[in-house]
């Protein structure tokens, strides 16, 4: 995971994985992953 | 009106118990993972206003000294570092915790009875990692300040009940009354919320801060993890501590062994 081979060795990572396509800055997610929060604190469920 | 909307005054106005045992605006956490969360993460994240962690599990000794050291110099704001208690010689690295004044450990894996009192003695919270409410109870029972409950869809070792994080959330809410941090499968504001209504009062993300700008792991595994799709990672060396990882060549290896085991 460190040197970059990625056929030897173990690569230790979450099922949600799978939902993640991009690289970004940690600041950047922590500020998306809060805006996402409060829009659904503000509009929580699919309603008719 | 609610707790929830009582501390809710604004977007940095928001308080919990989680953002005052820290001392950080919002209770997102970035988990300590070895070979991926360092000081460049760790501070980035501290600084964005959540808590970083540095992990302690794949450095040596004089490295982690490093580490914190570089990640005090980035960020004046609160971090933590993460101590797994099942790899060799980490009593070293608690000594460096202690000697260099870290505020903030996370203890993972092993009893939380026998290094929390250490920890508090010195004046340090103390979170423990656990997978069911029995080690929530154990870790409140040996003065832990706050619990991660990490579901099964986590990466890295996971608990051998293979709870998943929908089960494990509303059991250890139930179970302990210091706060719940909910891990697992956690990468997202919405899923963040979820856990919350769940009564989780912060959460902890891994793989989403794995691909990341400042994740110190090589970018040919970031680009694996963002490449990789549902069903890609499954659990391996289940009977001897189960660990959740992609599938590849070393993967069918194991897996291969095992087979062979069993004929």
């Amino acid at each position: 995971m460190f040197e970059g081979n990625l056929a030897e060795g173990e690569l230790e990572i979450g099922q949600v994985s799978a939902l993640l396509d991009d690289i970004l800055p940690a600041g950047q997610i922590v500020k998306n992953v809060w805006k996402e929060f409060t829009e659904g604190l503000a509009n929580p469920v699919k309603m008719l | 009106m609610t707790a929830l909307s009582s501390s809710f005054r604004g977007t940095v106005g928001f308080s919990n118990r989680i953002t005052k045992l820290f001392g950080i605006d919002y209770p997102i956490i970035q988990a300590g993972m070895i070979w991926a969360s360092g000081w460049k993460l760790a501070s980035a994240v501290s600084n964005a206003g959540g808590l970083g962690i540095i992990g302690s599990g794949s450095m040596y000794p004089d490295v982690l000294r490093e580490h914190i050291r570089k990640c005090k110099a980035a960020t004046i704001l609160p971090f933590g570092v993460n101590v797994p208690l099942l790899y060799p010689a980490f009593d070293k690295h608690i000594d460096i915790i202690i000697e260099e004044g870290v505020k903030i450990v996370f203890t993972s894996a092993g009893n939380p009875k026998t290094w929390t009192s250490v920890l508090k003695e010195k004046g340090i919270t103390v979170v423990h990692v656990i997978s069911s409410s029995k080690f929530a109870k154990k870790s409140e029972e040996a003065g832990c300040d706050a619990v991660v409950a990490e579901g099964f869809e986590a990466g890295g070792h996971n608990g051998r009940e293979e709870t998943t994080t929908m089960v494990l959330i509303p059991a250890v809410v139930e179970a302990v009354k210091i706060p719940v941090i909910a891990a697992g499968g956690i990468a997202n504001g919405r899923q963040m919320l979820a856990a919350m209504v769940m009564g989780a009062e912060g959460v902890q993300l891994g793989s989403r801060f794995v691909a990341s700008e400042e994740a110190s792991s090589h970018i040919n595994f970031k680009n694996e993890v963002i490449n990789s799709k549902e069903g890609d990672t499954k659990l391996a060396m289940k009977e001897l501590t189960p660990v959740r990882l992609l599938k590849n060549d070393f993967f069918k290896e194991v897996d291969e062994a095992e087979k062979e085991e069993q004929r």
